[in-house]
């Protein structure tokens, strides 16, 4: 790896010292004076139509200044795509989740707000439900969408070669169907918005997204303003993972619309109860999984039949439902390939996007599933994935799955070996394999992820790096960092193009109304598109340092250095300057002069076809192999996870505390939803909302983790990375589930897998009692 | 209803404030003194995100009537750092990166202070059990654990 | 004359073949479109005008329709394609 002075250096985070302090603002934390508190009321029933709204006993209510429901939002939508704008900031003709929201208050005071909700008289005629997906889809389904009468809110049917040929000529096959649980993205900080709905026609708002641009783009329709009167002032966010900050929410609309009917700023954070029931939530999938090998185990073909679980409306599903297929043919390589998706709208809280999206169910039932065929053709599980896994391309090339998905780099095979090598693995004969009640088991997988999402749309980003007149840099996007560590990414990279200190970089915050566009933190997409924009942004502005440098020591400009904070000319090293001295002359030279340097994102676009499941959404490719150490407590069915290895291709570390970082909280996050989380339902009502019952790992239930880099310098990304934030998330599920099944002999297809479904399992097999 | 009366000392701060009878000590020190780095979660005492010092206990300032602190002490992460410097604690979460999206941060380190006061030298297994009660999404703790090793050794001389 | 219509998102209610008399790419929009729940994005409510701008991209014959030199009014011929590419307003 090159010799560079920042990118790769373990740099304290650019934000860790206002965090530790206590002095980062988030959402809920920024105050105006005057402000007004804002409620939702949300309907008692799944499934309703709503007949009539009275909202005078509310209105008269002392403290509260005013009240809205879905009329008057004037029949505005919106959604994902325009053809599936079918959501309204609140219920109008009728409700199709329980709680969704269908008037709000602003008030003096949360608790008069609240008390107005209870004012508020909604007659309703009640409807009776659909909760199953496959239910759903049965003729005689209550309808949820007039627009889909079948309840199909996605559909895909894709084919590539022959999978009937490939099954008939295959030595083995297995059917087996699979599940991913009912979970949700669990960051801490709950969803707020201050805004404020200035009286000429202009809007602004602190809120908590991840996706600052594309809740400004929804305003600046929803409220009929111009962009450019939408000011979205972004404060720091406390978690985002996908869903529901990257989308908007009813609360956000409606301190909008109450601040223009008070004329004052109205605030609102949701209790973290109204997270649990109402937020979006990561889909929940069953997956019918048919897949062939040969008798050496190799990948013949694969067939997935897909149902996923949409709730009330159609928000991000259709990238949902493209995305838990079109990953299926990597990173082994696949012949033959048939997939057929369903997404439901069922009356439970709407599924979205979430951390892994899409890949995660499917590479669970894949992985899975190749375990089980290993086992049944008696082959080494470690043996079956090298036999399988795509190879590095030679550089220059690249390897082109059957779907049309291109990547340059695959660290795969390095990334098992590095698992295999390590102790865990190597070692896991002479480590304790009973002791007392528990039984030890070892699993591994081998998975991928996407990086670098485009799409057709305004998906792309721009940067501005501002010297200022000292030396010292304003770097200025539209990118955010919801906790990933992509600020720090951001100036690092400015600093190493530049040839500046990385102390001297200054990032500025989210600014609609100043910094230029980002689509925001998805598809692990910000180090490498808006890297990209960031390092043009800052050759732009070192052109201009160089030209000054040259003018000053009369060379050309090709023969001046910048680095790590000093200017010299290459042939004399030792007559150097400070940067600050050099951005001095620049600036202050003759009337002065601005040195302001831009960048955009250039990496274009592989146009998808999601009917056809042609097509490349990502920019490379991350590849991860993951070992599990876990104890299964074989009277209780307690499984205690000790220990995980997670070797991850992200092209190369920038900064290698985030990406480790990123997959330790990626993989705790998959251990969770492969063991924990699960939201019991009951005709769409969620009994476990409180964070006591809807379990999430402390402390004390997350394993040690170790974390090893694979290097494979991808061409794509700036200074060679790929992405660090999700592929952890994607293979610690199956290496969770295989560890089980090396501990109790089971394989377990169903997610979370509980102590209850353990014991359950152990006592068919009679197993249980001990 | 009338407002009640109380006074708290924050950060070292005598605080006289007037305020609902059933106002939260975390509704106090956000609405009421501005002071905004200690956090609402959860609400309900499960998140630990609101944890401060009273009378130098860790408590879920959610779960803590204002009137309750009438006369204690309370200690908040604004009040941890020295000046211009940083607690040890802040200091080693820093250098060793133990957060990311920082919102549990206040409250985390904030139990750490309380569990290396009583035990100076925790093993990684002790640190785990301290820091039980707070929630973290985004780390999976790794390296809030060897912040808080790292700290623990610093604080040791 | 027949036209193909390709679409890269499934939408039930266009078609994969029309029939038609003849007209612009905008005719055939607005008859593919008009009776649709997209039609509210892709037609100005105050001028009737087609404006699939921000909503698609409309290409015929694999050219998009903002490089055809006539644009939207460019006549359409029988065996030709034309193409709607769903533009995507969020990520996750």
């Amino acid at each position: 790896m090159e010799e560079y002075s920042v990118i790769g250096k373990r740099v304290p985070r650019i934000d860790a010292k206002e965090k530790v302090m206590g002095q980062a603002k988030y959402a809920a934390d920024y105050s105006l004076q005057g402000m007004l508190w804002c409620k939702v009321a949300r309907a008692p029933y799944p499934h309703a139509r709503i007949l009539n709204i009275d909202t005078s006993r509310a209105e008269r209510l002392p403290g509260v200044k005013g009240v809205v429901t879905g009329k008057d939002f004037g029949g505005w939508t919106w959604g994902f795509m325009a053809i599936t704008s079918d959501e309204p900031p609140l219920a109008v003709e009728k409700v199709r989740y329980l709680y969704e929201g269908v008037a709000a208050v602003a008030a003096v005071d949360e608790e008069t707000a609240e008390e107005a909700c209870e004012l508020i008289k909604v007659e309703y005629e009640e409807l009776p439900g659909v909760f199953d997906p496959e239910e759903a889809m049965k003729a005689g389904s209550p309808v949820i969408h007039d627009y889909r009468p079948n309840n199909v809110s996605v559909e895909y049917h894709w084919s590539f070669g022959d999978v009937d040929k490939a099954f008939a000529e295959s030595y083995i096959v297995r059917e087996d169907r699979f599940e991913t649980g009912k979970v949700v993205t669990g960051f801490l900080e709950p969803p707020a918005s201050l805004a404020y709905y200035d009286p000429s026609g202009s809007i602004t708002v602190w809120p908590s997204k991840q996706s600052p641009y594309f809740h400004y783009r929804h305003l600046a329709a929803c409220f009929k303003l111009p962009l450019s009167k939408i000011r979205i002032i972004q404060p720091f966010i406390g978690g985002g993972f996908g869903g529901t900050k990257n989308d908007s929410v009813a609360g956000d609309f409606c301190v909008v619309m109450l601040s223009k009917k008070t004329g004052k700023p109205v605030k609102y954070v949701y209790p973290m109860e109204e997270v649990l029931t109402t937020c979006r939530r990561r889909h929940n999938m069953i997956i019918y999984n048919k897949m062939g090998m040969t008798k050496d185990g190799l990948l013949t073909a694969v067939a997935s039949r897909v149902i996923g679980n949409g709730g009330g409306y159609t928000a991000i599903g259709p990238l949902t439902m493209y995305l838990a297929g079109c990953g299926t043919t990597m990173p082994y390589k696949l012949p033959n390939y048939k997939y057929d998706a369903w997404r439901l709208f069922t009356n439970n809280p709407v599924s979205a996007a979430m951390r892994g999206h899409g890949f995660t169910h499917t590479r669970f039932a894949c992985d899975i599933q190749m375990g089980m065929l290993a086992e049944e053709l008696g082959i080494d599980p470690v043996e079956i994935k090298m036999r399988n896994a795509i190879d590095n391309p030679k550089r220059g090339e690249e390897y082109r799955t059957i779907n049309d998905i291109s990547f340059k780099t695959c660290g795969l095979k390095q990334a098992i070996n590095a698992v295999v090598e390590d102790r865990l693995w190597a070692e896991r004969n002479t480590m304790a394999r009973e002791a007392g009640p528990k039984t030890y088991g070892v699993g591994i997988s081998g998975t991928t992820y996407q990086g670098g999402a485009r799409q057709l749309g305004h998906q792309s980003c721009a940067a501005v790096v501002r010297i200022c007149e000292d030396g010292t840099v304003n770097l200025i996007t539209g990118a955010t960092d919801c906790g990933q560590g992509s600020d720090t990414v951001l100036a690092m990279i400015a600093a190493e193009e530049l040839g500046a200190r990385y102390e001297d970089i200054s990032i500025k915050r989210v600014d609609s109304a100043y910094t230029p566009v980002d689509p925001g933190s998805y598809g692990s997409r910000v180090t490498l598109l808006a890297g990209q924009a960031t390092q043009l942004a800052a050759r732009d502005a070192k052109k201009q340092l160089l030209d000054a440098a040259a003018r000053a020591w009369g060379i050309a400009p090709e023969e001046v250095e910048i680095r790590s904070g000093f200017a010299y000319p290459r042939s004399k090293p030792d007559r150097r300057i400070s940067f600050e001295k050099l951005a001095k002359i620049a600036c202050y030279e003759g009337s002065g002069a601005v040195v302001l340097g831009r960048g955009h994102s250039d990496y274009g676009l592989e146009e998808i076809d999601f009917n056809t499941g042609t097509g490349n959404g990502g920019t490379s490719y991350s590849f991860t192999a993951q070992t599990v150490r876990l104890a299964v407590d074989m009277d209780t069915g307690k499984i205690d996870v000790t220990d995980f290895t997670i070797a991850h291709d992200g092209g190369v570390p920038l900064h290698p505390v985030s990406v480790e970082s990123q997959n330790e909280g990626g993989a705790v996050q998959g251990q969770s939803q492969a063991m924990y989380e699960q939201f019991i339902m009951e005709k769409g009502y969620t009994h476990n909302h409180t964070l006591l019952d809807y379990k999430m790992p402390r402390s004390t239930d997350s394993p040690d983790i170790k974390v090893i880099d694979i290097i494979t310098d991808d061409p794509d990304g700036p200074f060679g990375a790929k992405e660090a934030s999700e592929g952890s998330i994607v293979s610690t599920p199956p290496a969770l589930v295989d560890a089980l099944h090396d501990a109790t002999g089971i394989w377990f297809k169903e997610l979370p897998v509980t102590p209850e479904k353990i014991v359950k399992a152990l006592k068919e097999k009679g197993r249980w009692p001990t | 209803m009338t407002m009640e009366e109380i006074r708290i000392t924050v950060n070292g701060k005598k605080e006289e404030l007037h305020v609902k009878p059933w106002a939260t000590l975390l509704d106090a020190l956000r609405e009421e003194l501005g002071l905004t780095g200690t956090k609402e979660g959860c609400g309900l005492g499960e998140c630990g995100a609101c944890t401060v010092l009273m009378a130098g206990m860790p408590v879920n300032a959610c779960l803590v009537l204002a009137m309750e602190a009438n006369g204690k002490h309370i200690v908040t992460i604004e009040g941890l750092a020295k000046g211009d410097g940083l607690h040890p604690l802040q200091q080693a979460f820093v250098d060793i990166g133990g957060l990311q999206c920082g919102f549990c941060t206040p409250g985390m380190i904030l139990s750490a202070y309380a569990l290396l006061h009583e035990n100076p030298d925790p093993t990684d297994e002790e640190i785990r059990k301290g820091l039980e009660g707070n929630f973290c999404r985004c780390t999976g703790y790794t390296k809030i654990i060897e912040s808080v090793r790292v700290a623990a050794g610093r604080m040791k001389g | 004359m027949r036209v193909r219509i390709k679409t890269t998102v499934h939408m039930p209610e266009v078609p994969a073949e029309i029939e038609t008399e003849g007209g612009t790419l905008r005719d055939i929009l607005a008859m593919l479109l008009a009776g649709t729940p997209v039609a509210r994005e892709v037609i100005d409510p105050g001028t009737g005008e087609m404006r699939p701008e921000g909503v698609f991209e409309v290409s015929l014959n694999n050219v998009p329709h903002n490089r055809l030199p006539e644009g939207l009014a460019t006549a359409v011929h029988d065996g030709d394609t034309l193409t709607l590419s769903l533009i995507l307003i969020g990520g996750g």
